[in-house]
């Protein structure tokens, strides 16, 4: 049983649940029972940083016991441990919480300009790491967690499942079933894959940014200075903090940021790309604000292999088959052009094995199915995407040396300096 | 010509020729050229910007001032404007081989900083040049080092420039900087592994600001400077227990440095000092960060300490020892993992098989086939996979002696792998050695069958119903489903005519809808079943109501409604069931009669359920389906029925279910609901238009009345406009 299989869905906060839970590690085993059970001694242990919405839920995620809160916000981090019970401590800097030899697995559930520095410290701390996506702001960033973790031995994964459980949403199936077509080549090779309403995938264009922000104060109860952390010293307005945070460039990356690891991190395992990036990336849209995120219209990858992906805002084309190849198309719905689709699928081979229980890789030391490496290079095809979006112009990419080719401009959006003291 | 006036001469032309550079002395823009442009932004599309960044280029290096002065109007659209305009200008200038217009653009935004006020407003500029300024925004920028407010915006763009010359202006500014900016400074300067640096940040290292202590000794340690090395050594004794934990990580970012500068001796003694050192459980990541960082400075000559961390009482660094092992294997050290394996407990053992496994060695296959048949579990289960991909189909074979070993984990494993190969490479050695299987590999591999849909094994599989085993039992029954075709109808029937477990029934009846979903024409699917029905006494016809719901089609449907006539009570529930389940359109008459008909709410609501998922769920047209809709209008009575009922005509889009939906606005349980629909049938999604209207505004209005969420009312309020906008272009 996944993961996800057992977890509590992701907008119930279960306070009751969490005091139950936090009230059976101390229940005997004579009253437990014997298989199955896990001691306290043996049992793994989390902290979750970032306690806003997101980060909320990640306290119900089940196969740790919590331990810890993190927040700069002091209303979130309040109403984090009224849900968590007494047990667990309350902290405003994550770096007091890195400093607990008794914490084994940081969750970061902070808005994403913040993932790479504390995935980067966490791993260095000796902790594993569950990473909200998108895993990093930049892929620069990206780069330095995957060195930190896999220097330090670390198990880490990022908080999308679609590879490997649940529904791949609309689409009408799970990612299964495509991916056995796939590596069995019953489509043929190269792939197209196109990523949009028609297909089953909402773009999310609502988390727009404003332009009309003008500067307010600061809430008592949010220490702004830490929030920005990294991200550039901007007049604080509501609109640029807490959920709203996702339309700006700064922290995120609107709908494109929120959603694309969900959406593409499938995609990228479908075609089998999980250790490489597209070379060509080509977006369609309007000149976007250098604050805020917008709107765009269609975005295109192209691999070296001509694989493609697709990511159409517009839904064109509204018969277009999620995947295609020479040899045949799935459809939504898992629909296909290939006679008697399901009965020849079924005779192939099943895909490899992936570890899907986090608590066992963390045990086991184990590499999660979706880790630091397949996970940057996920990440990486929707920050390859935002910068073809802010740049508006054809860009071409190496995959191995991470860069850009012939564009300077474009590299220096690879990594953007960070605020001191921040670094990486 | 004199001299005098030749140099005149010289120096007129030189003038005049920079000024065509800059563009900026015989054509100044006016004002109204700057407002006409800002008027465009944002653009369109980036063919547009094109365009428009040439415009901006061609009001010279004061008109690009002035323009950049707009971001200081008093009007916020013009600001905005500004802001799209000037980072458009930005973007389209750094591309390749656009260098003049690049620098012209840049010496503008520096310019205009003389003349801003704001500090936000530099700062913008800043950003800007952060994207596009060179080596002439050096000098200009490191200016701002100096301010409180606008030394961390400078910074950025000194780094993103990163040459020697930005390096020079950190240090300079390192002399007068204080608090804030002299942790940006030093920073900064690490992050240029500055070693002209060093001599200057080394007193910082002991300071009692943290932030500052921080990035210094990150600073020294980035440089790889030899001259640090005591420093660096005793910095871990310092300061707060999170520095004091960090510090051995920034000692071996120290020791990467060093050995990147040639010093690779005492580099590696010092890594292997470390994994020495560091042994305890919570600093598992040192000892993993110092091999990681031996074997990147020693490459193969790391491989004997490889051979030693994979023996470790340490897990983690067993386990990072593997992980770089596999990047250094070669056929040579095959022998030498062998003979590891002899040393070490099963669990290690284990992990070693599992990291030879990963090698491309096919040389290892009869090493792994050995393995198979160890005495320990853990050894045995650590084989597989590897043996698997080594051996590929040959290895099927092997893996059936493990299965006859009843482990269940071992079992479960060997079903994995076996689904890992084709229907082909299988199924015939399934065929060949099920009945020598114990009972617990017998399932596994039914389940195998089932997976691989391998219909030639029916005959296997229905054996095994009947062994008096309740778990093979089981087990048979739950495979038929993806087995069975319309060859097996007859038998099915028998099978479910003697079933009496709930669970077996509904079984046997997923199998038997499948088999008949084999039979070609539509029409005569449910035949068999309706035959069975027919001949089947008292409650036995219970059993072949539920698949006819699955089966459809009219012949199927007479058959249910004739069993809903039945004197038993029982069979008539039944068939009810059956009918509330219908996939069909042709069941809508006989659903809206059960809605009228029946004074009981719950199967009212079951009925109404079901008519509204047919009617949403076929292919009608909207109208159609608003139409069918209109005929349960009537019908809900209940809070629940009346919210099934918007929630259906949520599903259709058009005028005639937005107004239908608007009549519940007047209902205070409903109208947030109704509301919501409203806004779903209005809206444009991603199949379909939206509608539009003046009605569909009138009635949009009314339902934002009652929807709090504000990201809807932000779609519905931006949808009004859009429409609006329409009507007025027309």
């Amino acid at each position: 049983m996944s993961d996800r299989d057992r977890s509590v869905s992701r907008r119930i906060f279960i306070k009751k649940g969490i005091q139950a839970a936090a009230a059976a590690v101390i229940v005997p085993r004579a009253v437990l029972g014997g298989k199955g059970f896990t001691s306290p001694s043996d049992q793994l242990t989390k902290a979750v940083i970032g306690v806003g919405g997101m980060g909320r839920v990640h306290l119900h995620y089940p196969g740790a016991r919590l331990m810890a809160v993190c927040d700069v916000d002091e209303k979130h981090l309040k109403l984090a441990l009224e849900m968590a019970g007494p047990d667990v401590k309350g902290y405003k800097d994550f770096r007091e919480v890195l400093e607990r030899s008794d914490i084994d697995i940081v969750h970061i559930a902070t808005p994403p300009h913040w993932h790479g520095i504390i995935s980067k410290t966490a791993a260095e701390a000796g902790k594993d790491i569950w990473c909200e996506k998108p895993m990093t702001r930049t892929i620069e960033e990206g780069k330095k967690v995957v060195r930190a973790v896999q220097k330090n031995g670390r198990i880490f994964r990022v908080n999308t499942w679609f590879r490997f459980s649940d529904p791949f949403y609309k689409l009408g199936s799970t990612v299964q079933p495509i991916k056995k077509a796939v590596m069995n080549r019953m489509l043929g090779w190269p792939l197209k894959v196109t990523v949009s309403g028609v297909t089953g995938f909402d773009w999310k264009f609502y988390w727009k940014g404003r332009t009309d922000l003008k500067p307010q104060r600061v809430p008592k109860e949010l220490d702004y200075n830490f929030w920005l952390g990294p991200a550039p010293l901007k007049p604080y307005h509501p609109h640029r903090v807490h959920t709203t945070f996702r339309g700006y460039w700064d922290y995120d990356g609107g709908g494109l940021g929120d959603m694309g690891m969900h959406y593409l991190d499938p995609v990228q395992y479908i075609l089998e790309k999980d250790g490489t990036s597209p070379v060509e990336i080509e977006a369609d849209c309007s000149q976007q604000h250098p604050d805020a995120c917008l709107t765009w219209r269609r975005i295109e990858l192209k691999y070296a292999d001509g694989c493609k992906i697709i990511l159409d805002g517009e839904n064109r084309d509204k018969k277009v088959p999620f995947i295609e190849g020479p040899e045949g198309k799935i459809f939504r719905g898992i629909r296909s052009d290939i006679l008697d689709f399901k009965q020849r699928l079924a005779r192939l081979p099943d895909p490899a094995q992936q570890e899907t229980d986090f608590s066992n890789a963390v045990r086991k030391r184990k590499k999660f199915a979706l880790n630091e490496e397949n996970g940057h290079r996920s990440c990486t095809i929707v920050n390859l995407s935002k910068i073809a979006v802010r740049l508006g112009r054809p860009l071409r990419f190496d995959p191995d040396k991470q860069c850009f080719i012939g564009d300077p401009q474009a590299d220096r959006l690879l990594h953007q300096p960070m605020r001191a003291p921040w670094h990486m | 010509m004199r001299k005098g006036t030749r140099t005149l001469a010289v120096v007129t032309t030189l003038f005049f020729m920079t000024a065509s550079v800059y563009g900026s002395v015989l054509k100044k823009a006016s004002p109204e050229d700057i407002i006409n442009i800002l008027a465009e932004f944002p653009a369109e599309s980036s063919a547009d910007m094109e365009e428009l960044a040439s415009e901006i280029l061609g009001l010279g290096r004061d008109g690009i001032v002035d323009l950049c002065l707009m971001l200081e109007s008093d009007e916020e659209a013009k600001r905005t404007s500004a802001e799209y305009a000037v980072h458009g200008l930005a973007v389209s200038t750094a591309r390749f081989l656009r260098e003049d217009d690049r620098f012209l653009a840049s010496k503008a935004f520096i310019r205009s900083l003389k003349f801003l006020k704001d500090k936000n407003t530099k700062g913008f500029i800043l950003s800007q040049l952060q994207l596009i300024g060179k080596r002439e925004a050096v000098k200009p920028v490191a200016r701002y080092l100096t301010d409180r407010t606008l030394c961390e915006p400078a910074a950025r763009v000194l780094l993103s420039i990163g040459t020697e010359r930005a390096e020079k202006a950190f240090i300079k500014s390192l002399d007068t900087a204080s608090g804030d900016r002299l942790v940006t400074v030093i920073k900064a300067l690490g992050e240029l592994r500055s070693r002209k640096a060093v001599k200057k940040i080394r007193p910082y290292v002991s300071s009692q600001d943290s932030d500052l202590r921080r990035v210094s000794l990150f600073a020294l340690a980035n440089t790889g400077d030899p001259s640090c090395m005591d420093l660096m050594g005793k910095a871990r004794l310092r300061s707060s227990v999170y520095e004091r934990k960090r510090a051995p990580l920034v000692y071996l970012l120290y020791v990467s440095r060093l050995a990147e500068a040639g010093y690779k001796e005492i580099s590696m003694n010092i890594c292997r000092d470390m994994i020495a050192g560091y042994t305890a459980e919570d600093e598992s990541q040192i000892s993993c960060s110092a091999l990681d960082l031996l074997v990147s400075i020693a490459g193969e000559e790391a491989r004997g300490d490889l051979l030693e961390a994979a023996g470790s009482q340490n897990m983690e660094l067993r386990r990072k020892a593997l992980e770089l092992s596999l990047g250094l294997y070669s056929a040579g050290m095959r022998e030498k993992w062998i003979q590891k394996t002899k040393e070490v407990s099963p669990e290690v053992q284990a992990e070693i098989l599992t990291m030879l496994g990963k090698t491309d060695d096919k040389s290892l296959a009869p090493f792994f086939r050995k393995k198979l048949h160890s005495e320990s579990h853990v050894i045995r289960m650590a084989a597989v996979m590897p043996l698997c991909a080594g051996e590929g189909q040959k290895a099927v074979t092997d893996l059936f002696g493990l299965l006859r070993s009843g482990k269940e984990e071992e079992i479960q494993l060997v079903k994995k792998a076996l689904l890992g190969f084709k229907a082909e490479a299988v199924i015939p050695e399934i065929k060949t050695r099920f009945k020598e299987m114990p009972v617990k590999a017998r399932m596994a591999l039914m389940e195998v069958i089932s997976e691989k849909r391998a219909f030639d094994c029916v005959d296997l599989v229905v054996s095994q119903i009947e062994t008096g085993d309740e778990d093979l039992r089981k087990t048979a029954l739950l495979s038929l489903e993806s087995i069975v075709d319309e060859d097996d109808i007859s038998m099915l029937i028998d099978l479910l005519g003697q079933a009496a477990d709930k669970k077996e029934i509904l079984w046997l009846q997923k199998a038997l809808q499948s088999a008949c979903g084999f039979i070609e024409t539509p029409e005569m699917r449910a035949d068999k079943v309706i035959s069975a029905l027919a001949e089947a006494e008292g409650e036995k016809k219970l059993l072949f109501l539920r698949p006819l719901s699955e089966i459809g089609g009219i012949k199927a449907l007479d058959a249910v409604l004739e069993a809903r006539q039945s004197k038993n009570p029982k069979v008539s529930l039944e068939a009810f069931s059956a009918l509330v389940q219908w996939k069909g359109l042709e069941a809508s008459d006989e659903l809206l009669a059960a809605c009228r008909e029946t004074s009981d709410k719950k199967y009212r609501y079951l009925a109404l359920r079901s008519y509204i998922r047919i009617v949403t769920g076929s292919e009608l047209d909207g109208e159609e389906k608003s139409a069918m809709m209109h005929r349960v209008k009537g019908i809900p009575q209940e809070v629940e029925e009346k919210r099934l009922f918007l929630s259906g005509l949520g599903e259709i889009k058009t005028l005639c279910s937005m107004k239908e939906a608007a009549f519940f606005l007047e209902n205070e349980e409903l109208r947030e609901q109704a509301a919501g629909v409203m806004a779903q049938i209005a809206l444009p999604e991603p199949l379909c238009n939206g509608l539009s209207g003046d009605e569909v505004m009138s009635l949009l209005e009314r339902a934002l009345v009652f929807i709090e969420d504000e990201y809807q009312r932000e779609q519905i309020l931006d949808y009004i406009k859009e429409m609006r906008d329409s009507k007025e272009n027309k």
